[in-house]
């Protein structure tokens, strides 16, 4: 064996190293807090040394809790549904008058600013210029705060998938064969984009739902949403606060996967409705 | 019978005028194509007429009817992509449908015109086939029936065979023109290759910088190039500065009396003589000469280039260089750096004012 299979085999090793170790990690931050809300007393073992259910019952028991899972999840869903719908329509006019290159730049460079600014900033500004309006007291004031945070991902994403289906010919093409707009859109783009749609809104719902800087600022009392619930409860007891991220993430997959099922049906409905 | 008629449009993109004031009439039924290279505005001036961009001025006609304010999908046109833009996710059979289901055509009916247009492109078998499960001339003819499917006024096609490979592209080619024989739709194709334009067209406009040089026949166009671009770009290959001079023409250095030509009539800037119409001989025939048919330089062969079924020799005349094509046992007998004469009927000379 000579010197570079030696190198060869120990570089493959360190990076087959790094691999595990990083799988490992992420392992461990993901399951641990699931695994713990079963815990009762879990200190120096590999597994909890006593099981129960009683943070969930404890969960139950207490509508502040129940209700900051609620309030998360309408948030998470009004934000992820608006932002979805408006880069949609930006993302059709900015594809179908695409010569107007200089509207695209401008508009990208503007909606990246959110990217690069503290998420503290956006709450405080907000905060200063929707509190005293009629959304001041509503869930909407963290809604639009959340738009804002995740317009830079949504927009982005839209945009490769969009220019990935060479969506400006395809509409064309539908236009051309006597289609208007909106049959367009619900017979050729929608069901070519849906996998993207799906995944912007799964990453925008994502980002609203782990929000805790932002909410601790914006969510009005009655709005208190499942991070701040959990923050509240992992200095009393951190089993309880782990009983609330496994119901999140519960409410998180079910949520992902209804959407997922739904806007396939409403689509494949559609078009057989439309045929 | 008007098909389609265009008049005075003009496009342009910031600083740059992609269409210039173009004017042309396409009778119904015919084949009418916009030649041109990269850039000339030919499909620009085809995505104003299916109205996908708007004139910045002029008219568009279609069936004798105005179009200007109408969108795309009230103007009863089929459009074929240069990348044919089938829908990814619906089969053969449903995008051929797709016109006709905007229609509300009955699914009976459907069926029945489906199964037409699928036998008429040689597509039966496909019809469960998705648009990635199809080879690229198949697309080609799913995208032609698609557009076909709509019974569409007029017909666009955007440069539809230049993605496919040389051999495909002739086939396909041959059964483009059959279908135009027999659907009689009026039809305007964007192509930049004049083998294609010459074999299909009942005519020709030759496009460049966003304005129409010509609008002719195919035979007319080629037989009487009228200017050195369109020479050029209709591969004469030989397109030559010539200077007059008192009663006299200076061409490669050589003058002749004026008078010995009798297709030149105003004062020419350039000549153009194809490839083929030049003869090269080793040695000088007396009985050419004595002739007068024909006007004769020295020239010494500098390159052959192996082409198949033809070799294409260049022949140096002086600080000129001079293209001719000539069958592999003519070109055998020839070498590199053979001093030679090259013969060039006087007839076949073109002379161009501009």
């Amino acid at each position: 064996m000579n010197f570079s299979e030696i190198a060869y085999r120990v570089l493959n090793i360190i990076v087959y190293s790094v691999v595990v170790l990083v799988l490992a990690y992420i392992f461990t931050i993901s399951f641990v807090p699931i695994i713990g809300a079963f815990a009762f007393k879990w200190h120096y073992t590999l597994l909890p040394e006593v099981f129960t259910l009683n943070n969930f019952k404890f969960i139950f028991e207490h509508p502040f809790v129940t209700r900051s899972i609620w309030s998360s999840l309408i948030v998470a869903f009004t934000t992820s549904t608006i932002s979805l719908v408006i880069y949609l329509m930006v993302i059709l006019f900015l594809y179908y008058k695409e010569r107007r290159g200089w509207i695209t730049t401008f508009f990208e460079s503007v909606v990246i600013i959110p990217l690069m600014l503290p998420a503290i900033l956006i709450a405080l500004t907000i905060y200063q210029l929707y509190r005293p309006t009629a959304i001041g007291g509503t869930f909407l004031i963290l809604a639009l705060a959340h738009f804002t945070i995740v317009s830079p991902y949504i927009y982005r994403n839209l945009f490769s998938v969009s220019k990935m289906i060479d969506m400006k010919t395809l509409i064309e093409a539908s236009r051309s064969l006597g289609a208007g707009l909106f049959t367009t859109l619900y017979k050729v783009i929608l069901p070519n984009i849906y996998h993207g749609l799906l995944g912007a809104f799964l990453l925008s719902f994502a980002i609203s739902f782990g929000d805790f800087e932002i909410a601790n600022i914006l969510a009005p009392w009655k709005y208190k949403t499942a991070t701040i619930a959990i923050f509240q409860y992992a200095f009393k007891n951190v089993w309880i606060a782990s009983a609330i991220i496994t119901i999140v993430i519960l409410v998180s997959v079910a949520a992902t996967f209804s959407v997922a099922y739904l806007s396939r049906k409403a689509i494949a409905k559609y078009i057989e409705v439309t045929r | 019978m008007e098909g389609v008629k265009v008049v005075r449009i003009s496009k342009r993109f910031g600083s740059v005028i992609a269409v210039n004031n173009v004017t042309f009439a396409v009778q119904k039924g015919e084949f009418f194509t916009l030649l041109g290279p990269s850039g000339c505005g030919k499909t620009t001036t085809l995505r104003i007429i299916a109205g996908f961009e708007k004139p910045d001025s002029g008219q568009v006609y279609i069936g004798g009817k105005m179009v200007n304010e109408y969108p795309p999908e009230k103007r009863n046109i089929g459009y074929v992509f240069q990348n044919y833009a089938l829908f990814p996710h619906m089969t053969v059979f449903e995008n051929i449908a797709f016109p006709m289901r905007i229609k509300k055509l009955n699914e009976e009916e459907i069926k029945k015109r489906v199964k037409y247009l699928l036998e008429f492109l040689k597509l039966e078998g496909l019809e469960n086939r998705y648009p990635k499960q199809l080879s690229g001339g198949q697309q080609q003819r799913v995208a032609l029936a698609r557009a076909l499917a709509r019974d569409p006024e007029v017909l666009l096609l955007d440069e539809p065979l230049s993605n496919l490979d040389a051999l495909l592209r002739i086939e396909i080619r041959r059964e483009l023109k059959n279908i135009q024989r027999k659907t009689r739709i009026t039809t305007i194709y964007v192509t930049h290759d004049q083998d294609e334009a010459f074999s299909l067209s009942d005519r020709i406009a030759v496009m460049n910088r966003g304005v129409i040089l010509a609008i002719d026949t195919p035979t007319d166009l080629f037989e009487n190039p009228k200017t050195s671009f369109i020479a050029k770009f209709l591969r004469y290959k030989n397109v030559i500065e010539v200077r007059t001079i008192d009663q006299e023409i200076e061409i490669l250095k050589k003058r002749f009396k004026i008078n010995e030509f009798s297709n030149l009539e105003k004062e020419p800037k350039y000549v153009a003589i194809r490839p083929d119409v030049i003869h090269v001989k080793k040695e000088l025939d007396e009985n050419v000469i004595q002739r007068d048919e024909y006007i004769i330089f020295k020239a010494k062969l500098r390159d052959k280039l192996f082409y198949g079924s033809s070799v294409e020799v260049y022949l140096g005349v002086d600080a000129h260089e001079l293209i001719t094509v000539m069958p592999i046992k003519d070109a055998n007998h020839l070498n590199i750096g053979d001093d030679v004469y090259v013969y060039i009927k006087k007839a076949d000379i073109k002379f161009l004012i501009e």
